[in-house]
């Protein structure tokens, strides 16, 4: 479904993934895991089409079709979906408004049920949907907006930007159901990134990818993190560039 | 003629006779060009809604007719400049509210042409009022007397030609002033002067402007903080394209026997063309201690990060920054507002 090719990307006229090839199939959830500086953020602006992440070699394909020079709503409209780091607060859009006109849902009744069902299981009050958009919201607050979105969405492929950081262990248990559920119900493909191993106690990935300077440099399966977790990113940067 | 206003006009029209127009030198009028003004006071028309029993709901000089001694009371000529000395000169139309103690109101008024307005709250009384002008008049005006505990919630749309507004509240000991400006007309200049004389008074002034072409708003919003423990918030937001520009000034005088004082000022401008130009001026006169008092200003385009957040739910990027702009007025307007501000302009 997503087929990464020898992807290079730059900001402010700086590389920062320097060749970089992934592929995700359906219902898959990868992860993927490096230190800060790694390039982690940048791979997923560049995924969604952040203009200010220009791809300068290679290529991102959805579905066999290259997406690389597609706005970032045409991405979305394809069943690409980004939830931020830090979500952006739009003041004055409700929350619920908001979710009904990406979903394009005519159905009301359909859209009142989807998102209502939705809310209660990621442990959210009916009163979320009449705030603004992630306006005052808490972090922990703005995570479980993302991935109410993402499952009002219901994407075919969803990159979660470092979605549990910032969560204490209640929330990112909702959290990570909510990914499972989604993953599950929708048959999305995932791609996790993340700086921490806790999320993976709730996750449990297909494949893990460890990044470092902008490729990656290690893929194994779940049992990658636990030799992560015992030596560190140091023993990645020692013993990196191996497949 | 009645007396009171043959005096209050021919003392105005001296004065006005007397006085140049401002210059641009002079700091209040630094970003505002004043050309092409014809003194000329026009034809005036006002529409008001009915009024329960025991409000006053008048045109001003049956007012100055039947209820003068009130009249005489309350209002104040303040003369600051050559168009509100024009102003009160060319008196001839207006409106007159009296809101007895206890007593509430829910009243509407259209005015076409210019006018001016005195309103009058008596103890513990309650008002919600919104007025809307639209035509040629060059200028018009409010005054406010909110008696003690007294509540007062005004919407002021603004849709005129070239039109000079003036806007003036005194509020006694813990009433409270909910006002809403709406300007979106072709050159709007307002100035607003709030005075918290009560303790334990409060205002809460938002002015919501809207500017395209070569449109230019300015407002000039003063609060005096007389009374102890009196609190005051004033905002600013507005929203610019083309060639337009604005001015937003808020002055905030907290007066020495004005103790624990509460006000805070903030403008935000929201830039639809590379050609439009906002000024903020905040300025802060504080003549005591134990008070707070903060100020802040943001000028900006539609933030790009806001759009690629927006887009990356599928929204195009004309639907995103409609949404932007659309929730830019959100946090302050009612649903009359709502129609005015995110109308076809």
């Amino acid at each position: 479904m997503l087929e990464i090719r020898d992807l290079h990307v730059e900001t402010n006229g700086k590389e920062i993934i320097k060749g970089l090839d992934l592929e995700i199939k359906k219902g898959e959830i990868h992860v993927l895991m490096g230190p800060n500086g790694s390039g982690k953020s940048t791979l997923s602006y560049a995924l969604m089409g952040h203009p200010k992440y220009k791809i300068t070699r290679g290529d991102v394909l959805f579905e066999g079709e290259s997406v690389k020079d597609l706005s970032p709503d045409k991405r979305s409209k394809l069943g690409i979906f980004l939830s931020f780091q830090y979500p952006m607060e739009v003041q004055g859009v409700q929350l619920s408004n908001f979710i009904r006109l990406a979903t394009d849902n005519k159905n009301f009744q359909e859209f009142r049920e989807d998102l209502s069902n939705n809310m209660s299981m990621l442990k959210m009050d009916k009163s979320f949907g009449q705030r603004y958009l992630n306006d005052g919201f808490s972090g922990g607050e703005k995570k479980r907006g993302e991935i109410l979105q993402m499952a009002m969405l219901k994407p075919k492929l969803a990159i979660l930007d470092e979605t549990d950081s910032g969560l204490d262990i209640d929330a990112l248990k909702t959290v990570a159901e909510g990914i499972n559920t989604v993953n599950k119900n929708v048959n999305s493909g995932i791609l996790l990134i993340t700086h921490y191993q806790r999320i993976l106690k709730f996750v449990k990935p297909d494949y893990v990818h460890i990044i470092s300077d902008g490729k990656i440099v290690q893929t194994g399966g779940a049992d990658l993190v636990d030799k992560l977790e015992e030596e560190g990113y140091e023993w990645v940067s020692k013993n990196g560039h191996k497949k | 003629m009645l007396p009171l206003l043959s005096k209050i006009r021919e003392e105005s029209m001296n004065k006005f006779l007397g006085m140049n127009l401002p210059q641009e030198r002079e700091e209040d009028w630094r970003y505002t060009t004043i050309d092409n003004i014809e003194f000329t006071a026009g034809d005036s028309e006002i529409m008001m809604s009915d009024a329960p029993e025991g409000v006053i709901f008048t045109d001003i000089l049956t007012a100055m007719k039947e209820h003068s001694s009130m009249i005489e009371k309350h209002m104040k000529v303040k003369i600051m400049d050559k168009f509100s000395a024009f102003h009160y000169a060319n008196l001839v139309n207006g409106i007159f509210i009296h809101i007895p103690d206890e007593k509430s109101a829910e009243l509407s008024s259209v005015i076409n042409g210019a006018s001016h307005t005195v309103i009058v709250l008596g103890k513990n009384s309650k008002l919600k009022y919104t007025e809307e002008y639209s035509g040629t008049g060059l200028t018009d005006g409010v005054e406010i007397f909110a008696g003690e505990d007294s509540e007062v919630n005004l919407t002021s749309v603004h849709n005129s030609k070239k039109t000079f507004s003036f806007k003036h509240a005194a509020l006694e000991r813990s009433a409270k002033l909910d006002w809403t400006v709406a300007s979106v007309g072709e050159f709007h200049r307002t100035r607003m002067d709030i005075d918290l004389c009560g303790e334990a008074a409060s205002s809460d002034i938002k002015c919501a402007f809207k500017g395209r072409n070569e449109q230019h708003k300015d407002f000039l919003v003063t609060t005096n903080h007389i009374g102890r423990d009196t609190q005051s918030n004033v905002l600013g937001k507005g929203i610019l394209d083309d060639r337009s520009t604005s001015v937003f000034r808020g002055m905030i005088n907290i007066a020495k026997t004005a103790q624990r004082t509460d006000a805070y000022l903030s403008s935000n401008t929201l830039l639809l063309s590379e050609e439009a130009r906002a000024n903020s001026v905040p300025s802060l006169v504080i003549d005591t201690d134990d008070v707070k008092a903060k100020h802040g200003a943001t000028t900006g385009q539609i933030d790009e990060e806001q759009l690629f957040y927006l887009q990356s739910r599928g929204l195009s990027e004309a639907q995103a920054e409609e949404f932007i702009v659309q929730g830019f007025f959100e946090p302050i307007v009612n649903d009359k507002l709502r129609g005015v501000l995110n109308g076809s302009t």
